[in-house]
């Protein structure tokens, strides 16, 4: 069996929750296949893998969202659509639910590159004819400019070559599952989508706090992500999600309920559920387990620890990742050295964390977005309550979900507020007895309900459920 | 050539019949000033040769050595002329002006040196004296500086300055070669002379209006290098336009018909003369293109692109295309119309004043100014059509249109003259010329039927730089 696993800007070229969950899917099925097919924003990262790829990985087929931005202007391309072919890619044009098995017929079948389009009269007729009829008061060049940056990726992949496999399986919506339609599409093999965020969620919150896009155009990028997302809901034969509420959030932006399903995250709980608990020494150790990101709101992280020094001088606070963006990176460590923080370690990414573990009394994660943290998880197995912000599956994880007795795992704060999350980390540092007593709560959740063979075997059998 | 067409398009406006007189005869000195001039100094000289007693064979050289050295330094400066101009219009856009004079120095020293060298070659060829082959090199060199100031002297809006600069330059070389007669008698090199002091004045008196108008900087003299390779294209337009319109003369001096006046000078007098003549009939559709359709239509240009670069919705952007190309197509046919009406006029009265001069006699030159006429009248207006289209900066056009002419007429002239009757010499310029209106207007119609899509749709996928590059989205 071989499955073509797609990704979009996360494996193998960064690490981070994503990567992590699918290096161990593909390590843990050796006995099956994997194609990789991968989306990157810059070709300059080009076979720049962090992760060493796994023996069962077939081949890697990369895409790069620059890569058209070179395409050399065509001369005087020619297009030829069928009425209705031309009908609905107007309804692409405008972010609208539009067929995409004819769109990709259409322009697989052209002897232009597919990006040509938007430099040819048949393209302009159909851009005019939009602004003429439906965007009459909409400002002409702003409006075909963004067009055009907007459908440059989507056209430069209805032309991709896929690799061939039996499923072919998304990891997120998006150009991932933009990618993975078309490859279904022209294979006829059945496509899966798992989401570990909810991609269109995620990128309407971007659109409306950015400033690179203008407001008038902020609900058509974000009813464009939408539409990428509806291309794959609607074709997907199984729609997985990490928990209950991301998949409910699934089912309310269109994807079929009867062909939704949560698999939960897996961790190696016999791995960090070694890790022995802290010999005291007069320092409560915080733990964080993560890259130096934006969305990891590691400055927020640093104000708080701050606060908790000011009523708690003996905490120590452990950021653990590797520098994913050197730029907020420098500007945390100058932040540190700015709020005079001197109990503050930042020793990088960390290989043996069950072992580095043992030197901590709790984690946190501060982050603005999550799916199913796997550092919390980890967390919990290594026997560490945590202290997290309520976002994506947190509050699940620190509180339980239905069904599940064995109590709270921690404290859940307000993202983005370091008061919040400081009185949060103070209610631990003062009690070393629920420090104990909530670390054992999550390191039972972990090993009922997260632990990685099941999860795997979950995935075997949806593999050979649908192939 | 906006600048000059909407300050003398307010003296046409003023209601005396004596401003728009003035503003006709202004027009027509700006834009065909520096050949008219030309013209007349060949004219002035050869008649006041005949008058000092020079033969007619020593009159007919040094027609032949004025003529000549004004076509090589109208081609060699033609290689660059365009692609400065664009220099030039962008320092005004961008408001440099401080980068203008540089950079007429600088192509000074791009032509200048290269020009002298090859000019020279060809003058030592026909052995002359020192004299006469220095003052030769020097008239050359002058009209290589007067056809490139031209292109400067067009954003200068001092109109009354620029005739006078003419006026200045034809009485300083009548006064000169009246003194020179004096001391000298008719010496051979005398009249080279004088046409070399009136060639001078006219260039120092540009450069003092050039001075007046533009900052002067010494900085920057050769930035406008980059614009011949990026306006590459330009520069072979300006070449080939000037092959279309003076190759046949060329071939004229290598033909049948052509005089050996001296060492490697050739020339066809009974061509010549009706070509210059001939010339003449451009002037009617370059006065109004510059006068009337270049202002009318350049504020429906502007208001066209300024609604494409600003937030206008599509059905003003259409609107104000529509406005465009509608005041374009008029003043098109307005000027092909007037250009009709004025080659009928030259060809009726030209040709009674060429029997009254005595050529009327000779078949052949009536032939060559009747075909040469219509040819440069279908000139003018194929230039107009190509002159729009390059608002539209339709380059690949205008070069497909200008390979075409200069095309049509060297093959169609080489295969008259070595093939044809005498008195069919003039068509291949008319062939060419005909051709010529023939693609550009349909390269005008094509353009302009989809221009939405040729100004925005054709352009590359732009590439964003990197410090613009929106922020890739975070992953969990």
């Amino acid at each position: 069996m071989r499955i073509c696993l797609v990704f979009e800007g996360s494996y193998p070229y960064l690490f981070g929750g994503v990567s992590s969950w699918a290096h161990q899917l593909i390590s843990a099925l050796p006995d099956i296949e994997f194609s990789l097919l991968l989306i990157g924003p810059k070709k300059e990262k080009r076979g720049q893998f962090v992760y060493e790829l796994p023996a069962n990985v077939i081949e890697t087929y990369e895409y790069f969202l620059d890569e058209p931005l070179d395409t050399k202007p065509s001369s005087r391309p020619r297009f030829s659509f069928s009425p209705e072919e031309t009908e609905e890619i107007r309804k692409m044009l405008l972010c609208r639910d539009c067929n995409f098995d004819l769109i990709i017929n259409a322009f697989r079948r052209q002897k232009y590159p597919a990006e040509a389009f938007l430099q040819s009269r048949e393209f302009m007729a159909m851009f005019s004819g939009i602004m003429q009829d439906t965007l009459r008061l909409a400002p002409y060049s702003d409006t075909f400019y963004m067009e055009r940056s907007m459908m440059l990726p989507v056209l430069y992949l209805m032309q991709a070559k896929n690799p061939k496999a039996d499923c072919y399986h998304a990891i997120s919506t998006g150009y991932a599952g933009l990618l993975t339609v078309i490859a279904g599409h022209v294979t006829g093999k059945p496509i899966l989508l798992t989401e570990h965020g909810i991609y269109s969620r995620e990128r309407e919150e971007e659109m409306i706090r950015s400033d690179w896009v203008s407001a008038d155009y902020k609900k058509h990028w974000i009813d464009f992500f939408y539409m990428l997302s509806g291309a794959i809901y609607q074709r997907a034969v199984k729609i997985t999600s990490l928990f209950a509420s991301a998949s409910q959030i699934q089912k309310d932006i269109g994807a079929p309920a009867d062909r939704c399903e949560v698999i939960s995250n897996g961790i190696d709980f016999p791995k960090f559920s070694t890790a022995r608990a802290k010999k005291p020494d007069g320092f409560i150790d915080i733990g964080a387990a993560v890259r130096f990101a934006k969305i990891k709101d590691i400055k927020t992280m640093i104000y708080a620890f701050y606060e908790v020094t000011q009523s708690f001088p003996n905490a120590r606070l452990h950021i653990l990742g590797p520098d994913e963006d050197k730029k907020y990176a420098d500007e945390c460590r100058e932040l540190v050295r700015y709020l005079g923080l001197t109990n503050v370690l930042m020793p990088g990414r960390i290989s043996d964390m069950p072992a580095y573990y043992e030197k901590l009394d709790f984690t946190i994660l501060t982050s603005l977005s999550e799916g199913q943290p796997l550092t919390l998880l980890e967390s919990f197995a290594a026997g560490r309550p945590a202290v997290a912000t309520d976002v994506g599956c947190c509050r699940e994880l620190i509180f339980g979900s239905k069904g599940d007795d064995f109590g709270m795992a921690g404290y859940i704060a307000h993202p983005m507020d370091a008061h919040d999350i400081a009185e949060k980390m103070l209610l631990l540092c003062n009690s070393p007895e629920d420090i104990k007593a909530f670390g054992e709560n999550g390191r039972k959740r972990a090993e009922k309900y997260y632990q990685r063979p099941d999860m795997v075997e979950k995935y075997r059998k949806l593999y050979e459920e649908v192939v | 050539m906006a600048g000059i067409g909407f300050e003398l398009n307010k003296l046409f406006k003023e209601k005396s019949f004596s401003a728009k007189v003035r503003a006709l005869g202004y027009s027509g000195i700006v834009v065909a000033g520096p050949l008219v001039l030309g013209i007349a100094f060949v004219f002035m000289v050869t008649f006041m040769a005949g008058k000092y007693g020079l033969s007619l064979t020593d009159r007919m050289l040094l027609s032949a050595m004025i003529t000549y050295a004004i076509m090589a330094s109208l081609f060699l400066t033609g290689t660059i002329s365009l692609p400065v101009t664009r220099y030039v219009s962008d320092c005004l856009y961008k408001e440099e002006d401080e980068n203008v004079i540089p950079s007429l120095y600088g192509s000074l020293a791009v032509i200048l040196p290269p020009g002298a060298v090859l000019y020279l070659i060809f003058l030592l060829q026909s052995k002359f004296s020192f004299t006469v082959t220095l003052l030769n090199l020097m008239l050359f060199l002058l009209l290589c500086c007067i056809w490139l100031q031209t292109g400067y002297l067009s954003a200068v809006k001092d109109y009354r300055g620029i005739m006078l600069s003419y006026v200045i330059a034809i009485g300083a070389a009548f006064l000169t070669l009246l003194l020179l007669h004096l001391f000298f008698g008719a010496a051979y090199w005398i009249f080279l002379m004088s046409c070399v002091v009136g060639y001078g004045c006219q260039v120092l008196f540009a450069f003092s209006l050039i001075y007046d108008f533009f900052d002067s900087d010494e900085k920057g003299a050769f930035a406008f290098l980059p614009y011949l390779k990026k306006y590459f294209s330009l520069s072979l337009i300006g070449t080939l336009s000037n092959i279309g319109s003076f190759s046949h003369i060329l071939l004229a001096w290598r033909s049948r018909i052509s005089v050996h006046v001296g060492g490697a000078f050739y020339t066809s007098p009974y061509y010549d003369v009706p070509a210059f003549y001939a010339y003449l009939a451009t002037l009617v559709t370059t006065i109004f293109f510059v006068t009337r359709a270049e202002t009318a239509f350049f504020e429906k240009y502007s208001a066209y692109f300024g609604a494409l670069n600003s937030a206008a919705p599509y059905y003003f952007v259409k609107e104000k295309r529509e406005q465009m190309l509608t005041v374009m197509w008029a003043d098109i046919l307005q000027a092909a119309v007037l250009q009709v009406l004025t080659t009928a006029g030259m060809l009726s009265i030209g040709v009674i004043l060429f029997e009254r001069a005595g050529f009327g006699i000779l078949v052949q030159i009536r032939s060559y100014f009747i075909s040469l006429t219509l040819g440069y009248s279908m000139y003018a207006t194929a230039n107009m059509l190509t002159l729009f289209s390059m608002y539209f900066a339709d380059y690949k056009s205008v070069l497909i249109d200008d390979s075409i002419f200069a095309g049509g007429v060297i093959v169609s002239t080489a295969l008259i003259m070595t093939y044809g009757p005498l008195r069919l010499f003039g068509l291949g310029f008319c062939l060419g010329a005909f051709f010529y209106l023939l693609v550009s207007y349909i390269n005008l119609r094509v353009y302009t039927a989809n221009l939405e899509y040729e100004v925005l749709a054709k352009k590359p996928l732009c590439r964003i730089r990197k410090e613009e590059a929106p922020a890739c989205p975070e992953k969990t």
